[in-house]
Parts: C-alpha cells; sequence; structure tokens
C-alpha cells in the first residue's frame, strides 16, 4: 500500500485463556482518510481487533500502530491524548443514561478543552448534532426517551466532539431495522465526507453496507486477514470462503460492487 | 438400611464430597474478592489526587450515599433506640439499676449500633446501587466509552464514589447516635417514667467524646469497605443483566459479611489502643 497509513497492525496475537486465539497474527494497514470496512463471520475477532486499535486490549504479542504511534509503548498520558484523536461509535451507541444528549455531547469537550466556556462547548455539540441531523428538539431528553435510530446519531455527535482523525464504528447497524441500517450508512458516508480528511473504520457483517460504502475491505476469518482490497478485489476473488459469505450476506435484491458508485 | 449405604455409598460420599468443596469455593471466593477489593481500592484512591479534580463528582455522589439516606437512618435508629432502651430498661429493672439504662444505650448506640447499623443500611441502599450502576455501564460498554474518551474510568467513576462514603458515612453515623438517643429519651422519660435529670447526668457521666469518636471512625471504615466492594463489583461485572445482577448480590453480601467482621476487629483493637493510652 503506497498512500498514507492511519493505523498498522503487525503480527497481532490475543488470547484469552493463553490457549485459543482470537487474533493469530494480523498483519493490515488500514489507508488514512479512507472508509476501511472490516467484515467476517461472527466470532472472527472483529470487535476484538477494534478493541486494540482502541487500546483497550493489550495483546498477547505483536504491535499496533495508531497514526504513527505504538500504543503500547506509550505512557498513559500519551495514551490518553491519542485517544483524544479517536472518536468511537459504539454498537448500541454507549450513551451515558443519567445525562441528557446534550450532556453526552459535550462531555469529551468538558473533559479535554478545558479552554471552553460551557456555552461554546454547547454550540459547537449543537453544530454536532445537527451535522448528524438530530432535531434540536430532542438535546435535553435522556438517552432512555430516544429512538435506537437517535440514539446513534447522538453516539456519532459525541464521538465527533473533539474533531477526531479517526472515526471507528462498531457494528453500527446491529439491531436496527433495513430502513434505519440505510439511515445509519448514510450517515456514516456523509459523516465521512463532512469531516474531510477523517479516516473511517466500519466494523460490520453488512455487506450490503460495506461494499456501498467502503474504499478498502478487509475480511477477517480465523483470526487473521482473509482477504483485503477495494471491494472489486472481493467480486473478482476465487477464494471459497469469499464466494460463500458474498453470496450469504448481501440483503434480498441489493446488489453489490455497483451499487457503490450510485451511493457516492 | 445398611444395605441401602452400600447401594449409594459413592454418590452420598460425592454429595458430601461437594457440600464442603462448595463451602470451600465460597470462602475462597470471599477472600479473593476481598483481596481485588484491596487492590482496587488502592487504584481508586491514589487516583483522587491526580488531576483533573472530581469535586462535582464528589458532591454529587455526597448527596446520593449521604442526603438520599438520612430517612431511613433516622427511621431505623428512632426504633433501635425504642427498642434498646426497652430491653435494657426490663433487664435493668430487675437488679433496680434502671438509673444505668441511658449510659447503657449510649454505649451500645455510639460504639456498636450506630456505625454497625448505619454501615449495613447505607451498603444495602447505596453499596447495592453503586454496584448495579457501575455494573450496567459496564456491560453497556459506558466505562469502554469513557476510556476511549481519554477520561480514567476509576478516577471519575469510583475514586468519588468512595470519598463520599467516607466523608458521608460518619455524618450518618452521627445523625443515628442522635435520633436513636433521643428515641430512648422519648420511652424512659416520657413513657416509662425515669427521671430526666438523672438519665442526662449519667450519660454525661459515662459515655466519653472517646465513645463516640470510635464509632465515627468505624461509619468511615465501613464506608470505605461497601464502596470498595461494591464499586469493585460493579466495575468488572461481566455477563448482562444477570451479571449486573450477581456483581450487585454478591457487593451487597460481601460488604455487610466484612462491616461485621471488620467491627469486631476495630472494636479489640481500639479497647487495646485505649488500654495501651491509659484512656479506658
Amino acid at each position: 500500500m503506497s498512500q498514507e497509513v492511519a493505523v498498522r497492525l503487525h503480527d497481532l496475537k490475543k488470547t484469552f485463556d493463553g490457549k485459543d486465539y482470537i487474533l493469530n497474527g494480523v498483519n493490515l494497514e488500514i489507508p488514512k482518510g479512507k472508509i476501511t470496512s472490516v467484515i467476517g463471520f461472527s466470532g472472527t475477532g472483529k470487535s476484538v481487533m477494534l478493541k486494540h486499535i482502541l487500546g483497550l486490549l493489550k495483546p498477547t504479542s505483536g504491535k499496533i500502530e495508531v497514526l504513527g504511534h505504538d500504543l503500547w509503548e506509550m505512557t498513559m498520558q500519551e495514551l490518553i491524548k491519542m485517544r483524544t484523536r479517536l472518536g468511537v461509535l459504539f454498537q448500541y451507541a454507549a450513551l451515558f443514561d443519567d445525562m441528557t444528549v446534550m450532556e453526552n455531547a459535550t462531555f469529551p469537550m468538558k473533559e479535554h478543552r478545558p479552554d471552553l466556556k460551557p456555552k461554546e462547548r454547547e454550540d459547537l455539540a449543537r453544530t454536532k448534532l445537527a451535522a448528524v441531523g438530530l432535531d434540536p428538539k430532542h438535546f435535553q431528553k435522556l438517552p432512555a426517551e430516544l429512538s435506537g435510530g437517535m440514539r446513534k446519531r447522538v453516539g456519532l455527535a459525541r464521538a465527533l466532539a473533539l474533531d477526531p482523525e479517526i472515526l471507528l464504528y462498531d457494528e453500527p447497524t446491529t439491531g436496527l431495522d433495513p430502513i434505519l441500517t440505510e439511515v445509519v450508512d448514510d450517515l456514516i458516508f456523509e459523516t465521512h465526507k463532512k469531516f474531510a480528511g477523517s479516516t473511517s473504520v466500519v466494523v460490520s457483517h453488512d455487506l450490503f453496507a460495506a461494499f456501498r460504502l467502503s474504499d478498502y475491505i478487509v475480511m477477517l476469518d480465523k483470526g487473521g486477514v482473509l482477504l483485503a482490497g477495494k471491494p472489486e478485489v472481493f467480486h473478482d476473488s476465487e477464494n471459497e470462503l469469499v464466494k460463500k459469505f458474498l453470496s450469504k450476506g448481501f440483503r434480498e435484491g441489493a446488489t453489490a460492487p455497483s451499487a457503490k458508485g450510485e451511493s457516492k | 438400611m445398611i444395605q441401602v449405604w452400600r447401594d449409594n455409598r459413592e454418590r452420598i460420599s460425592a454429595s458430601i464430597d461437594e457440600f464442603f468443596i462448595d463451602i470451600a469455593k465460597g470462602i475462597n471466593q470471599f477472600f479473593v474478592d476481598c483481596g481485588r477489593a484491596c487492590i482496587f481500592f488502592y487504584q481508586s484512591v491514589i487516583l483522587v489526587f491526580s488531576r483533573p479534580f472530581r469535586f462535582e463528582e464528589i458532591i454529587k455522589h455526597m448527596e446520593f450515599v449521604g442526603n438520599k439516606s438520612v430517612v431511613i437512618i433516622v427511621m431505623t435508629s428512632t426504633f433501635t433506640g425504642l427498642a434498646l432502651a426497652y430491653q435494657i430498661y426490663l433487664g435493668f429493672k430487675l437488679v433496680n439499676a434502671v438509673n444505668l439504662v441511658g449510659p447503657t444505650v449510649g454505649m451500645g448506640i455510639t460504639r456498636e449500633l450506630g456505625p454497625v447499623l448505619t454501615g449495613l443500611i447505607v451498603a444495602a441502599r447505596a453499596g447495592g446501587a453503586m454496584a448495579a450502576r457501575l455494573g450496567t455501564m459496564r456491560v453497556s460498554e459506558q466505562i469502554d466509552a469513557l476510556e476511549v474518551m481519554g477520561v480514567d474510568p476509576k478516577q471519575y467513576l469510583v475514586s468519588p464514589r468512595i470519598i463520599a462514603a467516607v466523608i458521608t458515612m460518619p455524618l450518618l453515623c452521627a445523625i443515628f447516635d442522635f435520633v436513636a438517643m433521643m428515641g430512648a429519651h422519648f420511652l424512659c422519660i416520657d413513657v416509662l417514667g425515669l427521671d430526666q435529670a438523672i438519665f442526662w447526668d449519667k450519660i454525661q457521666l459515662w459515655i466519653k467524646p472517646g465513645d463516640i469518636f470510635q464509632g465515627l471512625l468505624k461509619a468511615g471504615v465501613f464506608g470505605v469497605t461497601f464502596a470498595a466492594v461494591c464499586t469493585n463489583r460493579g466495575f468488572n461485572a461481566t455477563g448482562g443483566a444477570k451479571g449486573v445482577g450477581e456483581a450487585t448480590n454478591q457487593g451487597v453480601v460481601n460488604s455487610m459479611v466484612l462491616i461485621i467482621i471488620l467491627n469486631f476487629l476495630m472494636t479489640s483493637f481500639i479497647r487495646f489502643f485505649y488500654a495501651i493510652m491509659g484512656w479506658a
């Protein structure tokens, strides 16, 4: 890969019990400024890999470089600083349920931008919430009063609060109906367009979304990278597992790579 | 009978083994939990002194642990004072020593019942809520979210709760002592007709400030205990709603057992210390 790299995983291995390796030597480069989707069957280590990129899990062996820095060579203070350059949309948004939408969206700024006055923080949060399409009438509501789609929007606004260089999405469409799934997919794409220069990493098992949105796709299997490349590479692949995954994974009536062009 | 025993000997002895193994496992788990809570407590408390200082969070949790426990403390202490005074009155009446009901109730309340009951009540109410809250945050990835936002979850979630418990528990214990004594006073003077002057005179004579302080000290230690145990269980909860339920249950049960054990150890230590200092 000749372009700049946002995340580099080198021979990443992870076992929780010392016997079964969830990740068994993952070598991967995620390009800067692009949308990369990480796909694969359930239990292939997609979310575990994401947690390693975020520094939430320590690898059993191997190296993780994020924006040119080895995560586990850093001091705690450096790691905290690095994390402010990352934004994450969790599977179920992980909003703080005792805080209102506005408090959730301003929380990262409250922690890391003490130079901002409360009013300035709120104004910035309003901009982010508007960017993800949330109606201002919901700003003072608690997460429990919001629908699944709205929660994802708030989660995304919160992830965008500190203008991260890398945005990571952990199964963003899990548990949503097909219409809402497309809405969230579009939201990811629109957000990537609006925040020019940012890198997006989407962990998903939704093939349709992966092919519609991504510039680069990584397929994991048995704790390693089975195939990585542009969507066309997958379409042309002769690998039996890739073929099987592609044949089973598309939503009914959807077409794969060709749909990407239409959407974009 | 012997034949039945012979036929089922292996099954019966396996059941007996299992019974004792379960007990041993339970005891082992209890000590493992205590050890983990100690390490967790140490890691969390040193974070209190690191920036950013979380005064706002401490106040918020003090309000939850303290203010919201006042009503239940007042209710239980009133009836504890009434019941204890009545029982002691009945006993002392037999030996014609009803003048000593006041100081005896006072000693029992300030040294033992005040801190222990306050500890148990607040551990059940606030400790359970702490474990459930942190457990829910853990399983719904809110703690992970904090971490990836560059916020130390222990410093943000655990340290303020422990500090809030340490500060508010002695205050709640003081309220317990006061209200329980008011209950005892009401029963002894207004209902049983004891002499008010003698009642207070004997209390003044027998109850030393050290009795009250040792109770408050115990309450502070019990605050640390239940806050460390319950936050540790909640913070490390796994396995969805079931895991949160188990963490809450274990947190409260372990806290209560520890409070009772620590109370005895502290009583012994304090009496020993007072004896050395010549205060006893």
